[in-house]
């Protein structure tokens, strides 16, 4: 098990800038994820790591070793691709114990660990069957094992859990965090998924058109993201523009047109700058409770999400989505009194 | 200076980007195929060139304006009428007129491809937009002539045209009686006979294949704005299916103009002697020693037009793609044929197809006859002819080459097509198409040109050793013959191998690299098994065409009769005593089972579709 380096990574496919300036430190042992919108180069990247792929510019290291242009072979990674890319002319333990042949195992050791990955994956008795003939789930823990097995350097899993259907997709990411936990290997992880990307990450990168947005723990990306796309892209937000007003020891009085917001400052800005506003949903309480950012606007939507439902407001011509319990009393177009946590509220500057 | 290091710097950056991508296999997989076309096609061709265009020791195109200035090869006026009524025996003689070796070649070539052509598209309409009773067996009848029976089957359409005892006179005018006077094809329109019937089927798979493949929506829009029955096949489904026309269209004009089998059956009548496949062949096999430039000028010709045509089409359709088996869309709705179609159907196209499939069962008819010269049917039936074919050390001894040659021919077109159909599927870079190109041209090089350029390169580059088929004494073909065929072959089995990895997802492969495996190893235990059932099927009918081919057999397989493949020795009983054809029908036969029985084992046991696909 290696720490992971990702230095200034650069990939063009043709016109398409796949991956621009990529840098990233995934600690040892770390389950670090990838997260972002479809095409916006996390597969690239975990082949580049993996050595199918290799970058224009820049430097993979694992551990101190550059692997940057090492053949995919020799790299120790193990991959499970986003088709599972299961051999279909294989039994389940061919699959499994392809890895163990080429790295000359002897013959009973490498049934032994077939035998007991099979066992963590939940696989047993499983070995004489075809990929063709399992479940999806099934033929994703197959190519979960495929990769353990040789006890990889670092374990790279592109979408693993994208082909299953919903249920199964939750049981599923509580496996692999569960068995990431027990083998303890450095785990790169992508998904276009963020709910999945916050349940089971150590750390995320939160990536956009072949840029990393933002690096932090699921916590801090929820709580405090540093931009508009990270914001939109991760749990729903109330996103408003406006003009700053005045300065408060790192809070500041936002003009958003009709009403004041105030809120955290993320940056150094000066009154008058132009300014975005992100709060989320939960933040808002409703009812008249004493504090600041004191609003009222009138109900436009009710969304039951279960256990909550979400309302958005008609606040002097902007949406401002809120969060409220299912024992009040809601309709349509009906007046609601409203305030938000400025701490919880985050100015950005509006250029991101 | 500075642009040019800058560019040399891209290069050399390109190239250094590009090795990360390659591995020993795969650069193997590039450069085998590269060097094995780059020695064994395009530098003979080149040399060809070279002795075509020098006189005398200096450049020149004497060779050439001998050739375009005599009215033996071109004659604008024509000689000869092409056909007269002959009223002392009430019979019309259809034989083609003279216009020179050349015109003669062009013209043939012309009305081939046009009546299979068209004859093409009535039948792709027919079997993709129609339903009917027997629609199944018209479409296995229609594939028929496609069973290989080189020499045999232009002999027996000969027969069929006799004009006393032939079949067709026999039904059409002694028996029914429809024909008022007898009916007598011989010369260029006998050989034009000939490649309509044996050729039709390839134009036709073509135009299939793209008529299946056309959305049906395009056409449902089509009927929506209004065009109906003929207005929509004229204005949408014709126009889409180009590729198709196109492709097979071109190539039946390159057969065509390459064939030499129907003019050496018809070379009995002076006409059939004036065609440039023809003229290379007598004039290549009546000279000794290195044989006149006159000779490599014509095949020179040959290819500039095949190249020509092969070049206008490749931006119609690429020639992998000639004649895959349509898998086509199965929701079309198919039209049914009312009362008038089916009258059509089986009045006219029906018995058409019937007398297409007539070489073959004569051929068959042919080879297990006791005698069958001045009747209708054969007197009687025997197997001494088949039995004969085993039992002769003198005849056996060709099949046997033959197959020896197609064995080891197997072996490199095995490793030709699977690097290039690896390499073209697998590696994006510049320059990966160029083997895309090389490795499919074969199809449309013709046969009779590769054959003479071999001729001069080996008898240049191999003088006085074994390989230079100017030394009557130790020549040896062999090897000459294997990479010969291996080329002219590779197609067939490049195309099914292609295929079949084209189907292989590329992430089982890397994660096969992924897990460790080298590319060797991934792509033995990973791609070949999976492509097995493709990579079969291409070999085995690489190895049915290998033993059927011609062209290079009868030019330099016959310079040494011992090492002699199957079709020289058809060819020689051809032309040699009555009573051998007998022999020769044998062996058609005995090839045409071989044929049949890999089509059956390619569909039933492989489960593959483009099995009867050939030439
Ligand atoms: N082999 C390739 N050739 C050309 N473009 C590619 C290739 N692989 C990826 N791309 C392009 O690079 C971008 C990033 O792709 P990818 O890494 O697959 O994104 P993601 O996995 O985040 O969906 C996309 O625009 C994609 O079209
Ligand atoms: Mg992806």
């Amino acid at each position: 098990m290696v720490s992971v380096g990702i230095f200034n990574i650069t990939k063009r496919f043709g016109d398409v800038i796949a991956l621009d300036n990529v840098s990233l430190d995934i600690g040892d042992g770390e389950l670090f994820t990838l997260l972002g919108p479809s095409g916006c180069g996390k597969t690239t990247l975990l082949r580049i790591i993996a050595g199918l792929e290799f970058p224009d510019s820049g430097k993979i290291v694992f551990g101190d070793r550059d692997v940057t242009y090492l053949k995919a072979s020799r790299r120790n990674t193990a991959m499970v691709f986003q088709n599972y890319a299961l051999w279909p002319h294989m039994t389940v333990y061919e699959n499994v114990a392809f890895g163990l042949e080429i790295r000359k195992y002897p013959k009973d050791e490498i049934r032994r660990r077939v035998h007991d990955i099979l066992r963590l994956v939940k696989l047993e008795g499983m070995e004489k069957r075809f990929p063709g003939q399992l479940s999806g789930g099934q033929q994703q823990r197959v190519a979960l094992a495929r990769a353990l097995v040789v006890e990889p350097d670092v374990l790279l899993l592109d979408e693993p859990l994208s082909n299953l259907d919903a249920k199964l997709r939750v049981e599923m990411r509580e496996e692999v965090r569960r068995i990431q936990r027990e083998t303890g290997i450095t785990t790169i992880y992508v998904t276009h998924d963020q709910e999945e990307a916050l349940t089971i990450s150590d750390r995320i990168a939160v990536m956009n058109k072949g840029r990393v947005q933002q690096v932090g723990t699921p916590i801090e990306i929820y709580r405090s993201p540093k931009n508009e796309f990270v914001a939109t892209f991760i749990g729903k937000s109330t996103i408003l523009r406006g003009v700053l007003k005045k300065i408060v020891d790192g809070y500041g009085v936002v003009d958003i047109g009709g009403f004041e917001v105030l809120g955290r400052l993320e940056s150094r800005f000066r009154v008058g700058d132009k300014v975005t506003v992100i709060f989320r949903p939960e933040d808002c309480r409703v009812g008249e409770i004493d504090g600041y950012n004191k609003l009222e606007g009138i109900i436009e939507s009710i969304m039951f999400i279960g256990s909550y439902f979400h309302i958005r407001l008609n606040v002097n011509g902007k949406d401002i989505l809120i969060l409220a319990d299912v024992d009040g009393d809601f309709k349509e177009g009906m007046p609601l009194k409203f305030s938000i946590d400025p701490d919880e509220v985050m100015i950005i500057s509006s250029k991101d | 200076m500075k642009v040019d290091r800058s560019l040399l710097d891209e290069l050399g950056e390109r190239i250094s980007r590009a090795r990360l991508y390659l591995d020993p296999v795969t650069i193997f997989f590039l450069s085998f195929p590269t060097f094995t076309f780059i020695l064994f096609l395009i530098t003979p061709l080149i040399g060809m060139l070279g002795i075509a265009f020098v006189y005398k020791g200096a450049p020149s195109l004497e060779w050439f304006i001998r050739i375009f200035t005599s009215e033996y090869y071109i004659n604008l006026q024509g000689r000869g009428e092409p056909w007269y009524y002959d009223e002392k025996f009430n019979m019309l003689v259809i034989t083609g007129s003279d216009y020179g070796v050349i015109l003669n070649s062009l013209i043939v070539a012309s009305i081939v491809t046009i009546v299979t052509t068209i004859w093409g598209i009535i039948l792709a309409i027919l079997f993709s937009r129609y339903s009917f009773r027997g629609k199944d067996f018209l479409r296995i009848l229609s594939m028929v002539p496609l069973l290989l029976s080189p020499f045999v089957n232009a002999l027996v359409i000969k027969k069929m045209f006799n004009p006393y005892n032939g079949f067709i006179n026999w039904l059409l005018h002694d028996t029914l009686g429809i024909l008022p006077f007898r009916l007598y094809i011989d010369g260029l329109a006998g050989i034009a006979l000939t490649q309509i019937i044996t050729y039709y089927p390839i134009v036709a798979l073509n135009i299939l294949s793209s008529m299946l493949n056309i959305d049906s929506t395009l056409e449902e829009q089509g009927v929506n704005m209004g065009a109906e029955g003929f207005t929509l096949l004229r204005k949408i489904t014709i126009p889409l299916s180009y590729p198709g026309i196109m492709s097979g269209a071109t190539l039946v004009f390159i057969f065509s103009l390459e064939d030499l089998t129907a003019p050496i059956v018809f070379h009995g009548h002076p006409l059939a002697k004036k065609l440039i496949s023809f003229q290379i062949y007598t004039k290549f096999i009546s000279e000794t020693g290195l044989r006149s430039p006159e000779i490599a000028a014509l095949a020179v010709f040959l290819l500039f037009i095949a190249l020509t045509f092969f070049i206008l089409i490749r931006n119609y359709v690429s020639l992998r793609s000639y004649a895959s088996i349509p898998r086509g869309r199965m929701l079309r709705k198919l039209n049914r044929l009312g009362v008038k179609g089916y009258l059509v159907v089986y009045t006219v196209i029906f018995p058409i197809l019937l007398f297409t499939s007539f070489p073959q069962i004569g051929v068959v008819l042919l080879a297990f006859s006791t005698r069958w010269v001045n009747t209708v049917f054969p007197e009687g039936y025997t197997l001494a002819n088949v039995i004969e074919v085993f039992s002769n050390p003198d005849v056996f001894k060709y099949l046997r080459n033959s197959v020896m040659y197609a064995s080891l021919a197997l072996l490199f077109i095995f490793i030709l097509a699977l690097s290039a159909a690896y390499v073209t599927n697998r590696l994006r870079f510049r320059g990966v198409s160029s083997i895309d190109l090389l490795s499919t041209s074969p199809i449309a090089l013709p046969g009779i040109v590769i054959a003479i350029s071999y001729f001069y390169f080996y008898a240049t580059l191999f003088r006085d050793t074994i390989l230079d088929p100017t030394n009557v004494l130790f020549f040896n073909p062999l090897p000459v013959l294997i990479i010969g065929y291996s080329i002219r072959r590779l197609p067939f089995a490049l195309r099914a191998i292609y295929a079949g990895i084209q189907q292989v997802h590329v992430n089982l492969e890397e994660a096969s690299l992924n897990m460790g495996a080298g590319r060797f190893h991934t792509i033995k235990k990973i791609l070949l098994p999976l492509v097995s059932p493709n990579v079969l099927s291409g070999l085995l009918i690489s190895f049915i065409y290998v033993v059927g081919e011609v062209s290079i057999s009868i030019i330099i397989g016959i310079l040494n009769m011992d090492y002699a493949p199957l079709t020289v020795y058809m060819r020689d009983v051809m032309l040699s005593a009555v009573g051998s054809q007998y022999i020769a029908a044998a062996l058609g036969f005995i090839l045409m089972s071989m044929q049949l029985t890999v089509i059956i084992i390619i569909t039933l046991v492989f489960k593959q579709r483009y099995a009867y696909i050939g030439i």
